[in-house]
C-alpha cells in the first residue's frame, strides 16, 4: 500500500493532465514491448524512453529490488501503469489555452482544494467568454462569465 | 205372481228401458249438436284468420312493389343525373385548381414579399440596434474598465437588457412570431458583441488569474465539495 502511495506521489509530480498520463502510458507500453527483445537489458530499455519516465522507473526499481532484472522492470511497469490508471481526472472547460506553467498552477490549486490525487482534463470553449466550468465526479460547477452574464 | 202383476212389472221395466234409451239418445244428440257448433265456430275463425293473413300478405306485396318501383325510379333518376353531377364536380375541381393557380401567381408572391419585407425590416432594426449596442457596450465597458469584473458584467448586462427592450418597442405591428425571431436574433448578436468585448479586454493571463480566483472563491463557499 505504501509502495503504491509512493508511486502515486511520483506520478503526480510527472502528470498534471490526462494528456501527460496518456503520454506516460504510451511510453510504458513501449517499455513492455521492448522487454521481449532477448538481448535487451534494463538500462538499454530505459535509455529509449523519455528521461523523466526512465528516472521514475529507475527510482522504483532501486527501491524495490537490490539487483533489478528485466522481469523486475516488467513488474515495475505494471505497478506504474496500474497507479497511473487509478488517478482521478477533473475536467475543466476554459475560454483560453493555458500555458504549461498555467497548467501546473491550476493543477496545484485543484489538488489543494478538491482532490490531492487528481489530474486535469482541459477543453477549450471560447464561447464561455471567461472563467471556468468544472466537472468532478459527475458534479458540474459553472463559474463561466457566460453564466454570470445571464444571471447578473 | 198373477199375470196382471207380471204384465205390469214387464210394462214398467220396458218403460224404464225406453226412458233410459230416450235419455241417452237425448244426451248424445245434445253432445253432437255442441260439437257441431264448436266446429262451425272454429271453421269461421280459421277462415277469418286466413282472410286477414291474405290481406296482410297482399298489403306487404303491394308495399314491396311500390318500394321497388320507387327505388328503381330514384336509381334511374340518379343514373340520369350522374353525368350532370360528375360534370359539376369536374367543373368545381377545375375552378378550385384555377383559383389555386391564380392565388399562387398573384397572392402568394405578395404574401412572400410582405413576409420577407417584414423580416428584413425587423433585421434592419436589429442591425441598427446592434450597431448602437456595440458602441453603447464598448463605451459602457470602457467606462467600467477600472471597476471590478462583477461591476463590468453588471454594466454590460444592463446595457443588453436596455437594448433588447428598445428593440421590442420598434416592433409594433409585427406578429408575435416575428417579434420572437427578432428578439432571438438581437440577443444572439448582443451576446456575441459582449463576448467579443470581453475577449478583447481579457488577456490569457487575466483569464488564468480569473479562473484561479474563481476556484479559490468557490472553494471558500463550499461549492467544490464532492
Amino acid at each position: 500500500m505504501k509502495k503504491t502511495a509512493a508511486i502515486s506521489d511520483l506520478l503526480l509530480e510527472l502528470c498534471f493532465t490526462t494528456q501527460d498520463r496518456a503520454h506516460l502510458l504510451a511510453s510504458l507500453e513501449k517499455v513492455g514491448q521492448m522487454l521481449y527483445i532477448k538481448s535487451a537489458t534494463v538500462e538499454s530499455i530505459l535509455e529509449k524512453v523519455p528521461t523523466n519516465y526512465a528516472d521514475l522507473l529507475r527510482h522504483i526499481l532501486n527501491q524495490l529490488f537490490s539487483h533489478p532484472s528485466a522481469d523486475d522492470l516488467e513488474q515495475a511497469v505494471s505497478l506504474v501503469t496500474a497507479s497511473a490508471q487509478k488517478i482521478e481526472s477533473i475536467e475543466l472547460e476554459l475560454a483560453y489555452i493555458p500555458s504549461r506553467s498555467q497548467v501546473q498552477a491550476l493543477s496545484e490549486t485543484i489538488r489543494a482544494k478538491i482532490n490531492p490525487n487528481s489530474i486535469l482534463s482541459f477543453s477549450y470553449k471560447p464561447d464561455i467568454i471567461g472563467g471556468v466550468i468544472l466537472q468532478n465526479q459527475g458534479k458540474t460547477v459553472d463559474l463561466s462569465l457566460k453564466a454570470a452574464l445571464k444571471y447578473v | 205372481m198373477t199375470t196382471a202383476q207380471l204384465i205390469l212389472t214387464l210394462t214398467i221395466l220396458v218403460t224404464l228401458v225406453l226412458v233410459f234409451q230416450i235419455t241417452l239418445a237425448g244426451l248424445l244428440f245434445l253432445s253432437w249438436k255442441r260439437f257441431k257448433t264448436d266446429e262451425r265456430a272454429l271453421k269461421y275463425a280459421a277462415k277469418k284468420l286466413s282472410q286477414q293473413l291474405l290481406d296482410i300478405f297482399r298489403d306487404v306485396e303491394t308495399e314491396s312493389k311500390n318500394l321497388i318501383l320507387d327505388t328503381q325510379a330514384e336509381a334511374h333518376q340518379m343514373l340520369v343525373n350522374l353525368p350532370l353531377i360528375s360534370k359539376t364536380l369536374e367543373k368545381n375541381s377545375q375552378d378550385l385548381a384555377e383559383t389555386l393557380k391564380t392565388w399562387q401567381r398573384s397572392e402568394l408572391p405578395k404574401l412572400q414579399k410582405t413576409y420577407t419585407e417584414s423580416i428584413q425590416k425587423a433585421i434592419d432594426i436589429t442591425a441598427t440596434q446592434t450597431d448602437q449596442a456595440l458602441s453603447h457596450s464598448i463605451a459602457a465597458f470602457e467606462q467600467a474598465l477600472n471597476s471590478s469584473l462583477q461591476e463590468q458584467l453588471q454594466t454590460l448586462s444592463a446595457e443588453r437588457t436596455k437594448i433588447l427592450t428598445q428593440t421590442q418597442t420598434h416592433l409594433d405591428g409585427f406578429t408575435e412570431q416575428q417579434k420572437k425571431e427578432v428578439a432571438s436574433k438581437a440577443e444572439a448578436i448582443l451576446t456575441q458583441v459582449i463576448t467579443n468585448v470581453l475577449h478583447t479586454q481579457l488577456s490569457p493571463e487575466d483569464q488564468h488569474n480569473l479562473v484561479l480566483g474563481q476556484i479559490e472563491e468557490a472553494w471558500q463557499k463550499g461549492m467544490l465539495k464532492s
